[in-house]
């Protein structure tokens, strides 16, 4: 019953040494969710139970917020309506921040459908798109360069024909850009600089307000990384008919 | 049916505005004040649902540092996360107290819950401070702005709370709050302050400890 | 058969206050009786109905032919934001806050609300909040930023000082609406009479009740949206800051998480008001009563979960459209659930046709319309045609104007026997309800053809070669048939004070507990506590033997709460703390103001806690 009742009915006892127990009982759920993290130094444990962590703590903090609505607001054993003023807008509350999280996910897409990124790759400002945890790292210029001179010639191939797909529209069959449309991809300009990632970026991000448009919403990182290696191969071929140079020349 | 039935002349919804009139002529034989405090209480559901829910919206979305991982600092945070769950226990203690209508040693209690709660204040002003001086600000980054306005209406609800508490011990030391009133007014305080407090243990999971686990 | 004159003969008791009311100015200021605060509710409400209509009608002449220059740009925006903010936040709800304020403890069978002062409170927030908002005319210009607000539109970088006092004002009026959604949550659950059970709740005032959720649970995210708002816009916080990685679509989230549950508590009481009108008319008891009353917490509740039908054009993904698109065609049942309740009423009563009724009727079909171009935009590919052109100002002009608006014109004439004690006239009435009605569908059926003929909303001209030319003209010549209807009804309420028939205590051979009382109602509202047996408590008054006449065998002491000033004075600690952060833009040390407020309100509410009731 709850105390209200208890005090109208005339029932004096104290229930104080149920709030003490109470009290003990979160101590100890608290100090676990701390032990937790320092788990990491333990990878022996860490690792084999890695995606059991998170829920854990989760699951610790609803039984904390369960013991102090139930027992120190003692809305357990209140009456009804209690539970449906706080019960029904607290499940609207949980609805709307699991959407506005969910939501954040689904729409927010600078890179496209799926994109999953950690703090540290966006802050470092390079990332590439992908649903893969495989592809969730900072874009390494020294790894793409590794990568781009062991490439072998399908590799290009495959950027080739994403080439023909999504970019000759503008920058020409050959590379060799459309005035007013595309920029010359075959000399030794790079209007957006010329390094991999900045290439990985303009490709992905677009440029020029959208004149180049972003292709990360429509192709995956590892097109956009086979189609950077094949406009890559493009420098210093400098086919006949191509625009002018736009941009610092890059050695 | 007789006339008598249908008069009731004894009958006087208790209209008040701090629950003190007797609740047993009230419809549900409920206090107002305490189903006005959870009605209340489930607006601010939906209040700190929305903040919370905006902080995890713009999660990991900042252009800029640092990051969350950087500035925390759980040491800090564990002490003032224990000081809130335990100023909870001495406010649970002090209703009981009231209910059993001991006032002086409610008033102690809620005096201490008054002073747990301000030391909590203090710890966050202090780790405010330490946040502003790595280089988060409210004007940084998204997770400044969300981090920050967050949080700061979660220390003003504990601040108002210690403002409600210290009114509370000084009614009981002028004694307009008599032992009959006590009761249900005592409780509904409290039923603000474990509020708060929950918030807390949602804020502490998700936004600190959560950060820490991957 | 007793008749409601027999009450008269019961003793009147006596009240008591620990400090008896004063008279004149400060009894107004002080007082915390629900009639009197709904009747300031009321009042400010018509007011400010005619300013939104009068901004309406100077856009209107802006929009009259193609190629004007009356109001453009920034101009023609801040009428177009002002118009759409007083209407929702200051005409249509205080008016129904007056009729929430002044009839449900009547219809329930109480004394006064369950916290009195607070809501004196909310009303002395409420009126901050609308003054705020229209301070904005004189210290820099309307706000022009639309009344939805969006972000990043309503950010400092459009500079829009007026979004300032937009903000500002919301804030206060989410407060106040908030607090009000509490106290009438209490009061309607815990202070009805002895014997009436929820399902003998009036209709009205179970959609009452249904809208203080709506109110206390839909406020919070757009108050969470206005901080966000407030924090970008004075201490450069980076919410809404694209620059930064800030989102438009949060504050839509937000702001829509609140819109829409909106709407419904701008709807929901016109439908009460008519569920009451219509049976007293009809000579019957309301068609369905339960299954109106479950439509209405049905669409309470679902009323949550469409607000994505407002972003189908935002690219919120497939998965999240289809699912909005479901929830909103489902909330379309319980609607016409209440639709053919009200035609079951009608079918076979007796019907006479009062003012009152004719807005009531009328209110059916019109909502109808409304009702049926809004369920159509739950079809997502259709609504990404219809966004954002007239075809949805037709849509929500007919929901609100024709549903909700007219509900409360039903209600004034329904009503204002009770509140004044003096009847209205008929014949201007009836001026009045042709006048409304011809303009009213003058004004905006062309817009549905111009939405379809391709006219966007919040465009300040056109080319005369769009073909939009007779359209507008149409619209434009409507909003003087309305703006005359509605000045006659002031004019027949003002004429009514004065040279009104009187009204007695049922003027109308109603069926609820309000009208027991006499007309004003005194400040105890019942001379003895009514017990209610049946839905119908009055009918059942005025038609058994043995309820006739309750005589209370002695005067009974009745304990009413004293007037106070405390509730202005926290309210204006509100008020403070808003202004504060308003003028530090102008001066930063001016926050100090914000200072004060605080103390002000720290203050208030011990002295509040501390004086006797």
């Amino acid at each position: 019953m709850s105390q209200a009742h208890d005090a109208a009915s005339g029932v004096t006892h104290s229930h104080k040494k149920h709030y003490l127990r109470i009290g003990a009982i979160l101590t100890v759920v608290t100090a676990i969710e701390l032990a937790l993290p320092l788990l990491k130094n333990y990878p022996q444990i860490w690792e084999p139970a890695r995606p059991l962590w998170a829920p854990a703590l989760i699951i610790l903090s609803i039984a904390k917020f369960g013991a102090v609505v139930g027992e120190f607001m003692h809305l357990r054993g209140d009456r009804k309506i209690y539970y449906f003023l706080f019960i029904s807008p607290l499940m609207l509350a949980t609805t709307v921040f699991v959407l506005l999280s969910l939501l954040s996910v689904v729409m927010f897409r600078p890179f496209g459908a799926g994109y999953a990124v950690t703090a540290e790759a966006r802050l470092a400002g390079y990332v590439e798109p992908s649903t893969g945890p495989a592809f969730e790292q900072p874009l390494d210029d020294a790894k793409f360069a590794a990568a781009f001179d062991g490439a072998k010639g399908k590799q290009f191939a495959d950027g080739k024909k994403v080439f023909g797909e999504k970019c000759q529209a503008c920058h020409g069959a050959q590379g060799g850009g459309i005035a007013n449309l595309g920029l010359n991809l075959t000399d030794d300009c790079y209007k957006y600089g010329g390094s991999f990632k900045e290439l990985y970026l303009t490709i992905g991000k677009g440029q020029a307000g959208g004149k180049m448009p972003a292709w990360a919403g429509q192709l995956k990182g590892e097109e956009i990384r086979q189609v950077m290696y094949y406009i890559k191969s493009l420098k210093g071929t400098n086919v006949a008919g191509g625009q002018p140079c736009v941009g610092d020349k890059v050695p | 049916m007789s006339a008598e039935l249908a008069t009731a002349p004894g009958h006087d919804a208790g209209h008040d505005d701090h629950g003190h009139v007797s609740a047993e002529n009230n419809f549900l034989g409920l206090p107002n004040i305490k189903l006005a405090m959870w009605a209340f209480l489930g607006s601010e559901c939906m209040f700190f649902g929305s903040l919370i829910g905006t902080y995890f919206f713009y999660h990991g979305k900042s252009l800029g540092g640092p990051l969350p991982t950087q500035v925390f600092s759980l040491t800090i945070t564990s002490i003032s996360t224990f000081l809130l769950l335990m100023s909870s226990m001495t406010m649970a203690l002090a209703v009981d107290a009231t209910r059993l209508r001991k006032l002086s040693q409610a008033r102690a209690y809620i005096l201490a819950t008054a002073v747990l709660g301000a030391t909590f204040v203090g710890f966050q002003i202090y780790e405010f401070s330490q946040f502003v001086s790595e280089g988060l600000k409210l004007q940084t980054s998204l997770f400044g702005s969300t981090f920050f306005v967050m949080t700061g209406f979660h220390g003003a609800h504990v601040t108002v709370g210690v403002i409600w508490l210290t009114m509370l011990s000084m009614l009981i030391s002028n004694g307009k709050l008599n032992k009959d009133k006590a009761s249900v007014t005592v409780e509904v305080a409290g039923l603000y302050w474990h509020f708060v407090d929950i918030v807390w243990i949602v804020i502490f999971t998700f936004v600190y400890l959560l950060e820490f686990i991957k | 058969m007793a008749s409601v004159a027999d009450f008269a003969q019961a003793q009147a008791p006596v009240y008591h206050q620990e400090r008896p009311a004063k008279s004149g100015l400060v009894d107004w200021l002080t007082t915390v009786d629900h009639k009197k605060i709904g009747i300031l509710y009321g009042t400010a409400g018509v007011f400010w109905l005619l300013i939104g209509g009068l901004e309406a009608l100077l856009f209107r002449l802006q929009l009259a032919k193609p190629d004007q220059d009356l109001f453009i740009g920034t101009q023609y925006n801040g009428l177009v934001t002002m118009h759409a903010t007083t209407m929702v936040f200051l005409a249509v709800m205080p008016m129904i806050a007056g009729f929430s304020n002044y009839f449900v403890p009547l219809m329930i069978g109480a004394r006064d609300v369950a916290f009195p002062r607070l809501n004196a409170f909310s009303w002395y927030t409420f009126l901050f909040g609308s003054l705020v908002i229209n301070a904005s005319i004189v210290f820099a210009h309307f706000p022009a930023g639309g009344w939805t607000g969006y972000a990043p539109l309503s950010t400092r970088a459009y500079g829009n000082d007026g979004m300032d006092f937009w903000w500002a004002g919301l804030v206060l009026l989410a407060i106040s609406s908030m607090v009000a959604g509490v106290n009438f949550v209490v009061t309607i659950l815990n202070m009805r009479a002895p014997g009436m059970t929820l399902m003998r709740v009036p209709v009205l005032a179970w959609m009452m009740l249904v809208i203080q959720f709506l109110l206390a649970f839909s406020f919070p995210p757009i108050a969470v949206g206005l901080i966000f708002l407030a924090f970008d816009r004075t201490f450069g916080a980076v919410f809404y800051e694209t620059a930064m990685g800030g989102d438009p679509h949060l504050w839509q989230h937000l702001f829509w998480l609140f819109g829409h549950p909106e709407v419904y508590v701008l709807i929901l009481p016109s439908m009460g008001i008519v569920s009451e009108v219509l049976p007293v008319f009809a000579r019957r008891p309301l068609f369905g009563q339960h299954a109106v009353i479950f439509s209405g917490v049905f669409i309470g509740f679902v009323g949550f979960g469409v607000w994505g039908h407002h972003m189908f054009t935002a690219g919120m993904g497939p998965i999240a459209d289809a699912v909005f698109a479901a929830t909103t065609a489902v909330i379309a049942i319980p609607t016409g659930v209440k639709i053919f309740n009200w035609l079951g009423t009608l079918w076979g009563g007796k019907l006479t046709f009062p003012v009152a009724m004719l807005f009531a009727i009328s209110f059916i079909p019109m909502f109808t319309i409304g009702g049926l171009s809004g369920v159509m935009h739950a079809n997502a590919p259709l609504d990404l045609q219809q966004h954002d052109s007239y075809f949805v100002v037709a849509h929500f002009h007919y929901v609100l104007v024709g549903g909700a608006l007219q509900g409360l014109f039903s209600g004034i004439y329904f009503y204002f026997p009770k509140i004044t004690g003096k009847m209205l006239s008929e014949a201007l009435g009836k001026a009045h309800f042709w006048l409304f009605l011809i303009g009213m569908n003058m004004t905006f059926w062309p817009m549905h053809d111009l939405g379809n003929r391709g006219m966007p909303r919040r465009i300040y001209t056109y080319p005369a070669d769009a073909g939009w030319n007779f359209d507008n003209l149409l619209a434009t010549a409507g909003v003087f048939f309305m703006a005359a209807g509605t000045l006659i009804m002031v004019y027949n309420m003002l004429n009514s004070l004065k040279n009104g028939k009187e009204a007695g205590r049922d003027p109308w051979d109603a069926n609820t507990l309000e009208w027991m009382t006499t007309s004003p109602p005194p400040a105890h509202n019942f001379d003895f506590t009514p017990v209610v047996f049946s839905e119908r408590p009055l009918f059942d008054h005025k038609h058994t033997e043995d309820l006739a006449i309750p005589v209370p065998s002695e005067a009974e002491q009745i304990h009413m709460p004293s007037p106070s000033w405390k509730p202005l004075v926290v309210a204006t600690g509100a008020l403070l703390i808003i202004v504060g952060l308003l003028l530090f833009n102008v001066a930063p040390l001016l926050w100090l103001v914000s200072v004060a407020g605080a103390l002000t309100v720290v203050v208030g509410i011990y002295q509040w806690v501390s004086e006797p009731v």
